[in-house]
């Protein structure tokens, strides 16, 4: 065991990755953005903690996490509204906690939403691929082995020094600031329509914001296939492959829209209508499925306010 | 060349030139792509060049969408030297056609009705210019392939493509950089490949395939890897 472990996997759960912000500036090589799903919650848990914006924490799929403390240190987890226990004492997440030697932290399955955070102060010591620590399975790049595996038990990370200021425990935003994860009623997905959403007709573009959508078990870290009653047909040839945005909204030939996320291919030969606003991804990124949603249209000058407002908040500008 | 610009992203634009794959309209791409890499304005945060089209990513806390809209179209009507070369690289590739790294080849045979000798010849003879870069990391989608060799993906794509594989699809080849599924038609296998070969290659650079017999390819497979 290294001396400089600070924690140890027991048990990772259906899919637990290290990310940070994303893989940025290699798209034209073909690389993913990669990084953490629910950028807001990953971006809180940094910020309770005095880290960095970008220090790497990992992103914990549907529960199911188990994890050894090896040395003195604080914790944050964030996103889902998932139990989190330490040493099986409840320990409410969004709020920081000191850890121990010996410590084990539990996040168990969410009540609705996803993916949860676990960031400790100073963030993980993860060597960067291409610049980034940011796990993209299908990309092979990124995680604790740079090859994009995932965290496996047994796996031991070391803190890094990626703190601002030091930690304090119970920190926690102010209780309106927790976003809140849908449970049952619909959800709004603001969009900005972009790209070939003026070729649609009025028909299928007034069809796209006047039906609901129901989130298909069809999802993973690369996209979220929506099926709603009727689709939205595409009335050209098909469209040359042209470079796909996280956050795009694509129409494959079955008209059934595909949101594109973090881990999505860098290229896309579907016509797009759209891409979500920053917030619309976060809230996409914890729709269990199951969930209703109906897209919104929203001016790009307000979807740059929104998203301007976030990097300034968190820090995380230029 | 004309191009329009339409939004892509909250923080990106695409410039879109013609809607055609073609090799002087993607050279236009690239021509555009590296003048404003060399302009290299502040606001600058990622370029992404395909087929016909390329992705701006900008700064949205130094510029906005009309100042950005109004710097590239002055870029675009910038007279640009249809000769000016760009800084391109070639690349080469020893590639081994035979068994059992052409599982395909007998495909190929069957849907062009030439020899393994002359598809060989056919896929080796040129220069291929990289259209983009894209579907995985250092995935270079190559062409034109010569019409006569020029054959349909499969049916049923591979669950297993092992990396290093040469393969043609339509008019366009390509080496899968790492073991993945694919549904391209395997003609061979690049000798000693390496996935950091494939990140090196950048959509505007040329591709040469040297043909290697087994025991060369074997030869080689047999040489140090280089660390990685």
């Amino acid at each position: 065991m290294s001396t400089k472990a600070h924690l140890k996997i027991v048990q990772p759960g259906l899919l637990a990755t290290v990310q940070d912000r994303g893989r940025f500036g290699h798209s034209a090589q073909g690389v993913s953005r990669g990084g953490a799903l629910d950028e807001r919650a990953f971006l809180w848990a940094n910020k309770l903690l005095g880290n960095t914006p970008n220090a790497s924490a990992i992103e914990v799929t549907l529960g199911g996490f188990k994890a050894k403390v090896l040395t003195p240190g604080f914790a944050v987890v964030c996103g889902a509204p998932a139990s989190v226990n330490l040493n099986d004492q409840p320990q409410p997440n969004w709020q920081v906690f000191a850890t121990a030697p010996g410590d084990v932290i539990d996040i168990l399955a969410p009540a609705h939403g996803l993916r949860c955070y676990l960031a400790v102060a100073g963030g993980f010591d993860v060597p960067p691929t291409l610049g980034s620590a940011a796990t993209v399975v299908r990309d092979g790049l990124g995680g604790l082995r740079g090859d994009g595996t995932p965290l496996q038990a047994g796996d031991e990370l070391a803190k890094g020094c990626a703190s601002m200021y030091p930690a304090v425990v119970n920190r926690r935003p102010k209780h309106e600031l927790i976003p809140r994860v849908s449970a049952h009623s619909e959800l709004q997905l603001p969009m900005v329509p972009v790209a070939q959403f003026a070729q649609f007709s009025a028909d299928e573009q007034q069809r796209l914001f006047n039906q609901a959508y129901t989130v298909t078990a069809q999802q993973d870290r690369m996209g979220v296939r929506l099926q709603g009653e009727q689709g939205m047909h595409w009335p050209h040839p098909q469209i040359i492959s042209e470079p796909l945005p996280v956050g795009a909204i694509q129409i494959p030939p079955d008209g059934q829209p595909i949101v594109m996320l973090n881990d999505a291919q860098s290229l896309g030969g579907y016509p797009k209508v759209g891409v979500l606003s920053w917030s619309a991804r976060m809230a996409l990124a914890q729709a269990s499925a199951g969930t209703k949603v109906r897209f919104v249209a929203l001016e790009l000058s307000h979807a740059q306010d929104e998203l301007r407002a976030a990097e300034l908040f968190f820090g995380c500008t230029g | 060349m004309q191009a329009r610009l339409e939004v892509a992203a909250i923080d990106a634009v695409m410039v879109v030139f013609e809607a055609r794959v073609d090799l002087a309209i993607n050279q236009a791409v690239h021509q555009f792509a590296a003048q404003l890499k060399q302009a290299n304005p502040s606001w600058l945060r990622d370029i992404v060049p395909a087929y016909h089209s390329a992705m701006v990513v900008y700064d949205i806390h130094q510029t906005d969408l009309p100042s950005v809209t109004y710097y590239l179209e002055q870029l675009l009507r910038q007279p640009t030297e249809q000769h000016h070369s760009l800084a391109s690289t070639q690349h080469r590739f020893q590639v081994c056609y035979e068994a059992p790294y052409a599982p395909d080849m007998p495909r190929v045979i069957e849907h062009t009705g030439l020899s393994a000798a002359e598809i060989i010849a056919l896929h080796s003879e040129r220069e291929y210019h990289v259209y983009t870069v894209g579907f995985a990391p250092g995935f270079a989608y190559l062409g034109d392939v010569d019409e006569r060799i020029q054959t349909p993906r499969l049916a049923t794509p591979r669950s297993k493509v092992p990396a290093g594989s040469v393969a043609i699809a339509n008019q366009q080849t390509a080496i899968y950089p790492r073991t993945s599924p694919g549904g391209w038609n395997l003609i061979g296998r690049v000798a000693n490949w390496d996935m950091r070969q494939g990140l090196a290659i950048q959509a505007g650079d040329s591709v040469v395939f040297e043909v290697i017999n087994a025991a060369d390819f074997a030869a080689l497979e047999q040489q140090q890897r280089p660390l990685s």
